[in-house]
């Protein structure tokens, strides 16, 4: 059954960064995943950075940070912009990240198949030794350009979607921008989501029409939207 | 001579780490026979290095030595492509002293 997000009650939470934000439903929950399309990456990294943080201060929840795109030290002065002391938090294992910004160095050469198990090694790795019960993903982009194999990306997501249900933590995942060939509908990781979907900066146009929205219907049971971004910080 | 420090990371015991670990072997067996160290790494006993080395993708191979560092991911089954990573022509080529630089 497809839903609508004007029949759904709405309630605005805030969030740094973002103005008049409109929730649906809210976050993911326990064990569950959520799609978050951001207008900006800024806009989906303050997202993702506060998914994160009020666990920590308002649930008692640990958190893990996965980044492809800005390292943990340019995160960390982001978070500080918001003022959180993300610092602190890793210091007292209440917040951990993944790095998987590519290395520095020669670009790597391919040879043969592969998958992403170091990646979700390192996930498992990082939710244990901080008890997560959250987990931030930045983003689904970064990830898809660092390897040319979209099966074995697509496949490795997959695997990392099903070890946080068991684990029971919950995840945010960020894309960017949403339209018609969106790559990340191309490459069909919509499903992973079990229908949450929070989007930002009210860039989905005709959902009901586009046929990218169609892999949406009947399951969009959870629809959070905001318009009107501003600056991050 | 020029000494080679090879780390390939893998995930568990697979099909998939059995290969990349025989196309390994043949290479350090073969061009490479005496002047390798070389070490497989699971990152599923050892995440923490895979953290450090910021390893993704498995089988991921690792030129720590000589410099620079590069890396090949995959089961090494393309081995033209693996000497290529390696900096390395085939073993004929090495004997006359054609090492790519």
């Amino acid at each position: 059954m497809k839903v609508s997000a004007k029949k759904q009650p709405l309630r605005r939470k805030k969030v740094p960064g973002i103005s008049n934000c409109r929730l649906i439903g809210g976050d993911p929950r326990r064990g569950e995943s959520a799609l978050v399309y951001a207008a900006s990456h800024d806009a989906g990294v303050a997202y993702a950075m506060r998914y994160l943080a009020d666990g920590i201060v308002q649930s008692g929840e640990n958190g893990v940070f996965v980044t492809f795109e800005k390292s943990p030290r340019e995160l960390r002065r982001a978070a500080a912009g918001f003022g959180w002391n993300v610092r602190k938090w890793e210091k007292k294992a209440r917040w951990a990240f993944v790095d998987g910004t590519a290395p520095s160095g020669c670009p790597p050469v391919v040879s043969g198949n592969y998958d992403l198990g170091a990646l979700l090694a390192r996930i498992k790795h990082a939710v244990l030794k901080v008890k997560a019960k959250r987990l931030s993903f930045d983003s689904l982009d970064g990830v898809f350009d660092q390897f040319s194999d979209s099966i074995a990306v697509r496949a490795g997501l997959f695997a990392i979607a099903v070890a946080m249900k068991e684990m029971e933590v919950s995840v945010v995942m960020i894309t960017g921008g949403f339209a018609e060939d969106s790559e990340i509908v191309r490459y069909g990781t919509a499903d992973l989501f079990e229908g949450n979907v929070v989007k930002l900066g009210g860039v989905l146009k005709g959902l009901d029409q586009s046929p990218s929205s169609e892999i949406f219907t009947g399951e969009l049971s959870r629809v959070a939207s905001a318009e009107g971004l501003l600056p991050a910080g | 001579m020029t000494r080679f420090k090879l780390k390939l990371y893998v995930t568990g015991k697979t099909v998939r780490t059995a290969c990349a670990v025989a196309n390994l072997r043949r290479i350090c067996e073969g061009e490479l026979e005496g002047r390798v160290d070389w070490v497989v790494i699971d990152v599923l006993e050892q995440p923490q290095l895979a953290e450090e080395e910021k390893v993704m993708a498995t089988p991921t191979l690792i030129k720590e030595a000589p410099l620079p560092f590069q890396r090949v991911i995959g089961d090494l089954s393309d081995r033209k492509g693996v000497l290529g990573g390696l900096n390395l022509l085939p073993r004929a080529q090495l004997e006359k002293g054609e090492e790519v630089q």
